[in-house]
């Protein structure tokens, strides 16, 4: 398995001539997110023509909220976790030729401009898995619980899993078609950040960390995971190890 | 007899030839029908005569009886717990699939309609 290697480029790297945008198809789970995501999928066709957003089973009307927009929608009939809407976008983008697979939260923490410097190298060649790193970039407002936490998730995945990174749940992470191809996420949750690490792992095939902006507001710490869910995340980890 | 043991042992003596008929009949799994079996015959021995789990403690070097008991009803409990989280897991797993392709699908027919639509051509169905 080829180590990590850590991006250090500009803050906004300008478009080669390589990167054809119709191949990238940038993936958006979104739970009860209609408050954020037409923002986001805006933002987001701004740049990439691409865009799906899977609802899993929304009961605000977040499928609703996309009405009208450039986005490809794919709706879950029932909540099922954000393992599973990934798994449907991926499996989504791949059946309509997707070059490169990118994954986008829906809860306005990610910069869509961080995007292009995720797929260059996949486009060009160099890796097939770029994984944004909040900590080699910026994390804005992050609380020092969350960060605190984070730390020990990525001291949890090196000795558990073997895995050098130093982000393990950023949810903006780009794959190329071959890596998105061998990916099978069936931890539906959370979790489901960790298996995608080790499926990477499995693959032998090249990774790299790039960094990110990740800003937390009100509205996003609210939304998101509490600090507290991560001994669960953590021991659902383990019992799936013991569980294969 | 005690009183338990007129209460229990037509309780479990009625499990225990039930399982076995069942077991008898071979339309469910061999391993399993067998272990519910064994283990109303055993309850049903243990109830009629204590004094046997105080004989089959000794075999194997526990103190007691009623220690045997315990433990043995722990490691089931270990081993029922795991049976079924695989089991739960596993239906969980195959609801996700499921799901997932009912919303495939409509993707699919929502943009086969919407290209219909647009072509003035009927919906074509996307293969696979």
């Amino acid at each position: 398995m080829t180590a990590g290697t850590r991006d250090s480029g500009d803050p906004h790297p300008p478009l080669r001539r390589e990167l054809v945008r119709e191949g990238v198809f940038v993936v958006v789970p979104a739970y009860n997110e209609a408050t954020a995501v037409r923002g986001v999928a805006e933002r987001l066709t701004a740049l990439y023509p691409n865009v799906v957003v899977v609802d899993d089973g929304s009961s605000d009307g977040t499928a609703g909220a996309l009405d009208g927009s450039a986005v490809r929608v794919v709706r879950h009939v029932v909540n099922r976790g954000q393992g599973a809407a990934l798994q449907t976008g991926i499996d989504y983008a791949l059946s309509r030729g997707a070059e490169v697979v990118v994954t986008f939260d829906a809860d306005d923490q990610h910069d869509p401009s961080d995007i292009d410097r995720l797929v260059q190298p996949i486009v060009t060649g160099e890796c097939d898995v770029v994984l944004g790193s909040r900590f080699l970039g910026h994390a804005e407002a992050l609380p020092w619980s969350r960060r605190l936490v984070l730390r020990v998730g990525v001291l949890f995945t090196r000795v558990v899993s073997g895995i050098r990174v130093t982000d393990v749940h950023n949810g903006l992470r780009a794959f190329s078609r071959r890596a998105a191809s061998q990916l099978n996420i069936t931890m539906d949750g959370m979790a489901h950040a960790s298996q995608l690490l080790d499926q990477v792992k499995e693959s032998g095939l090249p990774f790299r960390e790039a960094p990110v902006t990740v800003r937390y507001s009100a509205y996003s710490l609210a939304k998101g995971q509490r600090s507290s869910n991560a001994v669960r995340i953590a021991l659902q980890v383990l019992a799936e190890k013991f569980r294969a | 007899m005690n009183t338990f043991q007129i209460i229990a042992v037509p309780i479990t003596a009625f499990f225990a030839i039930r399982s076995i008929l069942i077991l008898a009949r071979g339309k469910q799994p061999f391993v399993g029908s067998a272990i519910i079996s064994g283990m109303w015959l055993a309850a049903t021995a243990a109830i009629l005569e204590p004094d046997l789990t105080n004989w089959a403690a000794g075999v194997l070097g526990i103190g007691r009886g009623a220690d045997l008991v315990i433990y043995v009803v722990a490691l089931g409990l270990m081993i029922a717990f795991f049976y079924f989280y695989r089991k739960y897991r596993r239906l969980s797993d195959d609801i996700t699939v499921l799901v997932r392709e009912m919303a495939l699908r409509e993707a699919d027919r929502e943009e086969a309609a919407t290209e219909a639509q647009r072509t003035g051509d009927p919906p074509a169905t996307r293969p696979g």
